[in-house]
């Protein structure tokens, strides 16, 4: 017989699910504190760091999990299905025919400003200009990169994630990483000394 | 070949993060220059990588407090909301079926099915229960309306022929005769026995020459309150208990070894065991018992013809009846007086 609740905070993942399926508030709330933070820097690093657009998409990616729990299967690992919900929201918003202008005007801005101060930008403007670097990339090298080196996951995970091979997931990151050293290349001399 | 075999790509960054160039071995740095183009190149790809690993990343960026809020109440609702529309779909469909397709009225069908069925198999139960019991109370009622005609010879052989619950009715039934009436007409053999014995031993003295009209009254008093048919077999039965027994009592106490069981219209034995009888009997007492049986007789038949104890339609059986009684009667009278 079970008198007292079940402790949230020693259950997993996929039980938070479970029980939040069943219409458990607590395991939602649990679950949202647990990737509410990681999901919204990851859409403001997905999406040229917009506050704004990465509360939005924060909000529509839970709100997937309230209405669409079917679409969830037993046995997966739940953050993989979380953000393999995430990156196709971000594919879709750099499909869409704005975004891509946008990205290219913010780049020759940014291009502009790291040129001409590179030399004294300190680790402030090393960010700025990393994230306008990453926006030349492609959507799969751009991912790669944000999950290896920003979400911490490691090249097992980013797999599982993307649906793809290990070796996909190294090759994207060596050209990813080929592409930045030449967008900031004006950090190059400075740090390399 | 072999250092394609050993590296792929994907593993430059692990020599990025692990070794400068001038640490690599020489099949490293073949396959190093096959995706990086100088060691100045490798050099700014390493840097970077350390740079970005090194970077501190701003992760104290965190979603507005309204949005936790918001999704914890459409989280509450959409589940509340799920168990309206549970409720709705399951009683009503909104496609726009016809009244009569909806789902509130099937449902109400096979529940009112379901209810007329549970209800109805109790009635019948009830129903066999009461057949049964009447059945049981029936049964002795039709055994004691319709008994099994008995004869002479069944009645000889009552031990193996007939059954024991029919015996016992028959024993009853001759029982209740023979307590209304008297004693030398009604007794069963066992008590026509005993009445032998006892007239043998001369406990009974006198013999009036009422004795027996008012056998006959008796008689008639019991069988009017029987059906005709009933008081028909009754008879036939008493009747034959008294021929048999009776005239086998006779023959016993006469030393009259071989006897045959009378029938109802076979009253030659008893004829001529009465006129062995009669041969020995004093004058004066044949002529008066003879002035007596006369009249017993004529009684007998005036009685016979309005007290409808005797069935119209077997007119042979009831002179048969008569005859066997009347003669009886005058065997065991001059039985009495033999004595």
């Amino acid at each position: 017989m079970i008198i007292f609740g079940p402790d949230y905070k020693d259950l997993t993942d996929e039980q938070l699910m479970s029980h939040s399926t069943s219409g458990d508030n607590k395991a939602f709330a649990m679950l949202y504190d647990r990737f509410s933070s990681k999901m919204y820097r990851f859409f403001y690093r997905m999406l040229w760091n917009d506050e704004e657009k990465a509360n939005d998409f924060t909000q529509d990616l839970f709100m997937k999990v309230i209405e669409k729990p079917h679409l969830y299967h037993d046995g997966k690992k739940f953050s993989t299905w979380l953000y393999s919900i995430a990156t196709n929201m971000c594919k879709n918003e750099y499909r869409s025919h704005d975004v891509r202008k946008r990205a290219s005007e913010e780049v020759k801005y940014t291009n502009n400003y790291s040129s001409s101060n590179a030399e004294q930008a300190d680790n402030d403007f090393f960010k700025r200009d990393l994230h306008l670097a990453l926006n030349k990339l492609n959507d799969d090298q751009r991912m790669v990169f944000i999950m290896k080196h920003k979400q911490g996951f490691k090249t097992r995970e980013i797999a599982e994630h993307l649906d793809c091979s290990e070796g996909t997931v190294k090759s994207r990151l060596f050209y990813a990483l080929k592409i930045l050293s030449n967008e900031l290349s004006a950090y190059n001399k400075t740090n390399t000394t | 070949m072999n250092n394609k075999a050993k590296y792929d790509p994907e593993d430059i960054e692990q020599l990025l993060r692990d070794k400068k160039y001038i640490e690599l071995c020489d099949e490293e740095r073949e396959f190093v220059n096959m995706h990086i183009g100088s060691e100045h190149e490798y050099t700014k790809l390493r840097s970077l990588l350390a740079i970005v690993e090194d970077q501190s990343w701003d992760n104290t960026q965190t979603p507005s407090p309204e949005l936790r809020t918001t999704l914890i109440e459409n989280h509450h609702n959409k589940h509340k909301k799920s168990i309206r529309i549970w409720l709705n779909n399951l009683l009503f469909a909104s496609d726009g079926r016809p009244w009569h397709k909806q789902r509130v009225v099937q449902w109400t069908l096979a529940a009112g099915l379901i209810a007329g069925v549970i209800l109805s198999l109790p009635n019948n139960n009830a129903e066999n229960k009461t057949l049964a019991e009447t059945m049981i109370e029936d049964t002795p009622i039709q055994d004691t309306r319709k008994p099994s005609p008995l004869t002479s010879k069944d009645m000889a052989n009552e031990s193996e022929t007939t059954p024991t619950v029919e015996r016992n009715i028959n024993s009853e039934l001759a029982d209740a005769v023979s307590g209304n009436s008297e004693e030398v007409l009604l007794e069963p053999s066992h008590h026509a026995n005993d009445g032998i014995d006892k007239r043998s031993r001369g406990v009974i003295d006198n013999v009036d020459d009422d004795v027996i009209s008012r056998q006959w009254t008796a008689l008639n008093n019991k069988d009017t309150k029987k059906s005709p048919e009933n008081s028909l077999e009754t008879d036939k039965i008493v009747t034959d208990n008294l021929n048999y027994e009776d005239v086998d009592d006779v023959a016993r106490d006469k030393e009259i070894v071989e006897y045959e069981p009378v029938q109802q219209t076979q009253t030659q034995p008893v004829t001529s065991v009465s006129e062995i009888i009669i041969s020995e009997m004093p004058r004066e007492e044949l002529e008066r018992k003879q002035s007596i049986q006369s009249g017993a007789t004529d009684l007998m038949k005036k009685e016979g013809n309005t007290s409808g104890y005797h069935d119209n339609k077997s007119s042979d059986n009831e002179r048969n009846i008569s005859i066997s009684l009347s003669e009886m009667d005058d065997v065991i009278s001059k039985l009495f007086v033999a004595y």
